[in-house]
């Protein structure tokens, strides 16, 4: 018994230890998902970073787009390919919560790890989401909100694209948490699609009908430049207050120019270097997926004109 | 009763006014058919023969049942026909190989001989094998063997298309076939075929109505003729008792009253145009023609005899292999319509319609369409101007239209027709080319449109007409090209220029005798 | 004075006249705010760009044969990403962050303006190409382009957007001459120089002949390959102006704007009477179509509409206004 066991144990460690050199002649494959690079400097510093931390922990990485905000179906090809191609390692941001589930399983069937960063999808097929908790981020810029205002006034939001769950968080976080315990009104809440040429047509009509607007809050950076447009065209330039979403440099510096008063922060590079990390750690067997949360927050950070300077260097 | 026992169709005394697309009557004054007696008895080929409009198409029409007469009876097989249902004329055996293809272009040609046959296996699915054994055993019998079933019909050349619609109405196994000009794309190897196709089915008991503008053909396959004209049955004859074949032309003719026309004696000046060995492609005939300035020159040939794709070759609409086109001592570059107008040529079109008038466009904008870079200053036009012109016109012309500003498509054919002229009387054309200058246009207008033809040439204006009314080519030309297959069959001047001879070189009657 | 009032009704424009009309009397009911002077001044702001895009796309629907652009959008986006371009230098144009200051510099400013306006005239040029020579539907051959153009916008830019023009520049985009907005009256300029041009230009009386008739256009001398790559060449001009004047308003080039955008310029078009069968349409009617629909998105944003209920409302408006317009035609015609 004992004559076989031995061998039997060696030959096991050789084999563990040789799996790492083994391992090494097949550098594992890494795809990087993301609905769209043009534009969109979140999801291009997200992308980056995660593809760069990949191949930096000995990976081959590349990044795919979907080509569009809402190019569903070419994302949901684009996993089919991937996993023809027998890819490892899936990082996405899915632009359609339910539509990529059914390729999610198929992909977990053959074994590819996904995570999900900044978006959600359906499902527990993916081993984690790592994200901004966008509800408590915005939260954050609310209590903020409500100290500048004293406790009362009149607000306005501008939302993101209907249907994104992402914008329907931070619409939600603010305006639910700006009036609890103030006399704070949401007076308007429109869409500005994610776009500065929409935000600043529906500011401006906003404007028009409440002509008594104390601060305005935007679901993201990519909105605030038309926002703020919007403003000086009313003739508001200083009397509204302005907070915005993502902490992106651009935004760092309109708080630095004074142009808004707060920038809640989210951090696209930490979560794509989070993303390939995890991922890989899953691959390479040095992360127990059964442990790992379902969700992994990113962490968010209030940027206001006391640490816009510190902030700036880790902004995107 | 009618009641011969081998006689399958037999029409007493139908007629039918003039008639819309859907077969609405439109007025029953102006007959397409009157008092016509006609009958076919089984085994016989039974030619149809007469001029454009004789009535001919419309006589089919009522056998198949597409249209209805106003009054007299169709009788089948010595019944009754009623409705106006082409399913009842095709279950009472009757099957027509039309001009215009009845072919659904987007499927194969398995699938439109088997058409209205259609075969389902047991399945209840179509069944493909059968109906391309279908296919493939009618398209042998016309020896076309060649013909890939599977192929779609809109990838086949016409000729093969026209095999195929033979087929496809030989597949309904019919008793009574009616051929509408069956040759007309046919190769003389086909053609053969196709007349040993129509012994033979002679021979198995089907009687076929035969449609031809083509003397010769009468005399090949040829049982009985009956000759229409203007919508009457002149005589029914049997071919071998036929004898002379400008009898039967003459019946076509008739005597007419040419009151319509007052063709005097135009000055014939310089050659205005002249058209030398134009070739559409190397292997086709080379055409020539001349017009002079003041003279009518009229274009005469059955329909298909290539004369309108020979006026658009003139006129640059289509390009052409090789040859020359000169105005004026000038000659022209090949497909290139901006320059014949330059050069003075103006194009009135057969399909007024569909080349003639911007319908959704006001009489004045469409009067102006060539004259307006002249009238234009940098570019710009005014409206003053504009009106100005098309006010000289429409006053001139006498184009009936409630103002300037009118929709062109609410005139009469007759006004369209002038406004037509209006525009290029306006560009100063001296060289004017008429294709089927009166087509659906009232006689009161019509003789309005000869007057101002014969005028314009009186002014020394060139003018050459294509026609397919004969009466209008006698009536106006001081010469006549005839065609026949794309080539010019014979050249007529002065006493030689009337119908008679016209239509037996249009149909190759000088073949015959 | 009864005579003109009737002649105004039976104007072509008489519908979408109606509708503007009807939705701003319910507007002003429901909102106080709705009827005031800011607003309408604002209202005709917003319509600027897509006023100018419809001004374009009308002269292609009226070509006919299925003539529509649908790059009009990427033609925007990649001619003011070229422009951007031009104006700002290569090392700050990567720079994301910063809020740009650039100087009024005349010369750049023209020779920008000048390079916005000819990639849109090359890119209409494509299309006119592509239609007329290897003779591609216009649904296909600026469906193409629509991708080709926008892509390259991104690549070129490398997907960065740019915020801060030139204040010269930004003074046409958000500054007003007495109380009219500089957009508005770029509109009206361009849309009364075309409508002129229509009605009383060889340009137009072709470019009607062509729509309403291509053969017989043919048979009367014109040039049609000539006039159909003039009119998208004229489409992607008037994109790059609704560029140029979208970037100047919003102070900021961004790759992906005017997506969409074609397809509020055919609407507008569309609303304002021009027939997609071609042959017959108007510039006024298009720019009142813009209008209207800068109204409605205006109302909606007053009213503060919950954003779930915009697009069905938008779209409801648009197949009324056309189904009225069409029952108002049917009338005329007495069919």
């Amino acid at each position: 018994m004992r004559r076989i066991l031995i061998p039997a144990l060696c030959l096991l460690l050789v084999g563990i230890m040789a799996m790492p050199i083994l391992a090494a002649d097949k550098k594992p494959k890494v795809a990087v998902v993301v609905k769209t690079l043009t534009g969109d400097v979140f999801q291009l510093k997200m992308a980056e970073a995660a593809r760069d931390q990949a191949i930096q922990l000995g990976a081959d990485a590349t990044i795919y787009q979907a080509g569009g905000q809402t190019a569903v179906q070419r994302m949901v090809q684009i996993i089919e390919d991937l996993i023809v191609q027998q890819t490892d390692v899936i990082i996405i941001s899915p632009l359609d919560s339910k539509a990529v589930v059914p390729v999610f399983r198929q992909a977990k069937e053959e074994g590819i790890i996904i995570v999900c960063m900044d978006q959600v999808a359906e499902g527990d097929d993916y081993v984690t989401f790592i994200s901004t908790d966008n509800y408590a981020a915005a939260a954050l810029g609310a209590e903020f909100a409500k100290t500048v205002l004293g406790g009362k006034g009149n607000v306005v939001v501008i939302e993101g694209a209907p249907g994104s769950s992402v914008g329907d968080d931070r619409k939600n976080g603010f305006a639910e948490n700006i009036v609890k315990g103030s006399q704070i009104k949401v007076v308007a809440s429109q869409t500005g699609l994610w776009t500065n040429e929409k935000a600043m047509d529906a500011t401006q009509n906003i404007l028009q009908a409440n002509p008594n607007v104390d601060l305005i809050f935007s679901c993201s950076d990519g909105m605030t430049g038309g926002i703020l447009e919007a403003v000086k065209l009313a003739g508001k330039e200083g009397k509204i207050k302005v907070i915005s979403f993502d902490g992106s440099s651009f935004g760092i510096e309109l708080i630095k120019s004074g142009s808004i008063i707060a920038d809640v922060a989210q951090f696209p590079i930490k979560i794509g270097r989070m993303s390939a990390e995890t991922g890989l750690g899953v691959y390479n067997k040095t992360i127990d997926p059964a442990s790992l949360p379902k969700f992994i927050d990113s962490g968010t950070k209030l940027i206001t004109s006391e640490n816009a300077d510190a902030s700036l260097a880790d902004a995107f | 009763m009618p009641d011969s026992p081998t006689e399958i169709i037999r029409l007493v005394n139908v007629s039918k006014g003039l008639y819309d697309l859907n077969g609405q009557t439109l007025n029953r004054h102006n007959l397409v058919l009157s008092q016509v007696n006609f009958s076919l008895e089984q085994g016989e080929v039974h030619v149809l023969l007469g001029e454009n409009g004789a009535g001919k198409s419309s006589l089919v029409k009522m056998i198949c049942g597409a249209i209805r007469p106003d009054s007299g009876q169709i009788f089948i097989n010595g019944k009754e026909m009623t409705a106006n249902d082409p399913q009842q004329a095709l279950a009472s055996g009757v099957a027509t190989v039309s001009q215009e293809f009845s072919l659904c272009p987007n499927l194969t040609v398995a699938e439109n001989i088997s058409l209205g046959r259609t075969k389902y296996n047991f399945a209840g699915f179509l069944d493909f094998p059968a109906m391309r054994a279908l296919a493939t055993h009618q398209l042998n019998r016309l020896g076309a063997g060649q013909i890939d079933v599977n192929r779609k019909v809109k990838h086949l050349p016409v000729a093969e298309q026209q095999l195929v619609e033979i087929a496809k109405a030989l597949a309904a196994n019919p008793q009574v076939l009616i051929l509408d000009e069956p040759t007309s794309t046919l190769t003389d190897n086909q053609v053969e075929i196709l007349f040993r196709v129509i012994h033979a089915l002679k021979d198995s008991g089907v009687s076929m109505i035969y449609i031809t503008h083509k003397l010769k053909e009468i005399f090949e396959v040829g049982d009985r003729v009956t000759v229409l004209r203007d919508g009457r049955s002149m005589r029914t004859v049997a071919v071998a008792e036929s004898g002379n074949i400008d009898d039967l032309i003459q019946l076509m003719i008739g005597s007419k009253l040419d009151n319509l026309f007052n063709k005097g004696k135009h000055q014939v000046g310089e050659t205005a145009l002249e058209v030398l060995d134009l070739k559409s492609d190397p292997a086709s005939p080379a055409l020539n023609l001349t017009v002079k300035q003041g003279e009518i020159v009229g274009v005469a040939g059955i329909v298909g005899a290539g004369r309108t794709e020979f006026i658009r070759r003139i006129f640059g609409i289509d390009s052409y292999h090789s040859g020359s086109v000169t105005v004026f001592g000038k000659s022209l570059p090949k497909g290139n319509p901006q320059a014949a107008i330059q050069a003075g040529i103006g194009f009135i079109p057969e399909d007024r319609k569909r080349q003639g008038i911007v319908p959704c466009l006001a009489v004045r904008e469409n009067i102006c369409h060539v004259t307006m870079r002249q009238l234009s200053r940098l570019g710009w036009v005014s409206i003053a101007s504009r009106s100005r012109l098309a006010r000289t016109y429409v006053e001139r012309l006498k184009v009936m239209a409630s103002s300037l500003r009118q929709e062109i498509r609410y005139l009469s054919g007759g006004n369209q027709q002038k406004a037509i002229l209006g525009k290029w009387l306006s560009a100063n054309a001296r060289i004017l080319i008429f294709d089927e200058p009166t087509r659906g246009i009232d006689v009161i207008t019509k003789s309005a449109i000869y007057r101002l033809m014969v005028e314009l040439a009186d002014r020394g204006v060139a003018i050459l007409m294509i026609s397919s009314e004969l009466q209008e080519v006698v009536g106006m030309s001081d010469r006549v090209y005839v065609m026949r297959s794309n080539r010019i069959a014979k050249i007529l001047a002065g006493e030689e220029i009337n119908g008679e001879t016209i239509l037996r070189y249009a149909m190759g009657g000088d073949e015959v005798a | 004075m009864i005579n003109r009032f009737t002649s105004v009704l039976k104007a072509k424009e008489a519908g979408i006249i109606a509708w503007i009309l009807l939705v701003g009397l319910v507007s002003s009911i429901l909102s106080p705010n709705f009827l005031t002077p800011n607003n309408l001044v604002n209202i005709l702001a917003q319509s600027a760009v897509v006023g100018i895009m419809a001004i374009g796309m009308t002269m292609v629907i009226i070509t006919g044969g299925g003539g529509i652009d649908l790059s009009a959008g990427s033609i925007l986006g990649i001619s003011s990403v070229v422009m951007a371009m031009t104006i700002i230098p290569p090392e700050l144009f990567r720079d994301t962050a910063a809020m740009l200051v650039l100087p009024n510099d005349f010369w750049i400013i023209l020779k920008a303006l000048i390079f916005c306006l000819g990639t849109g005239a090359v890119c209409g040029f494509l299309n006119g190409c592509m239609i007329t020579w290897a003779k591609l539907p216009p649904f296909i051959a600026t469906l193409s382009l629509m991708a080709a153009a926008r892509g390259t916008a991104a690549y070129i830019s490398a997907g960065i957007p740019t915020y801060g023009m030139p204040t010269s520049l930004v003074y046409v985009g958000q500054g007003s001459i007495s109380f009219i907005p500089i957009p508005v009256l770029v509109m009206l300029a361009l849309g009364l120089i075309v409508h002129l041009a229509l009605t009383r230009s060889v340009f137009g009386i072709t470019l009607f002949a062509v729509g309403g008739n291509r053969e017989t256009a043919r048979f009367s001398g014109m040039n049609v390959n000539r006039l159909l790559i003039s009119v998208y060449v004229l489409s992607g001009v008037f994109a790059a102006i609704a560029g140029v004047i979208l970037s100047a308003r919003g102070n900021q080039v961004h790759p992906d704007a005017g997506t969409g955008y074609e397809l509020s310029a055919i609407g507008a078009s569309v609303i304002g009477g021009t027939s997609m069968m071609g042959g017959a349409g108007g510039i006024p009617g298009a720019i009142l179509g813009a209008i209207f629909m800068a109204e409605v998105q205006n109302v909606i944003n007053i009213l503060n509409i919950p954003v779930a209920y915009m697009k069905p409302v938008l779209g409801g408006l648009i197949v009324m206004a056309v189904l009225l317009d069409q029952w108002h035609k049917k009338r005329d015609t007495g069919e």
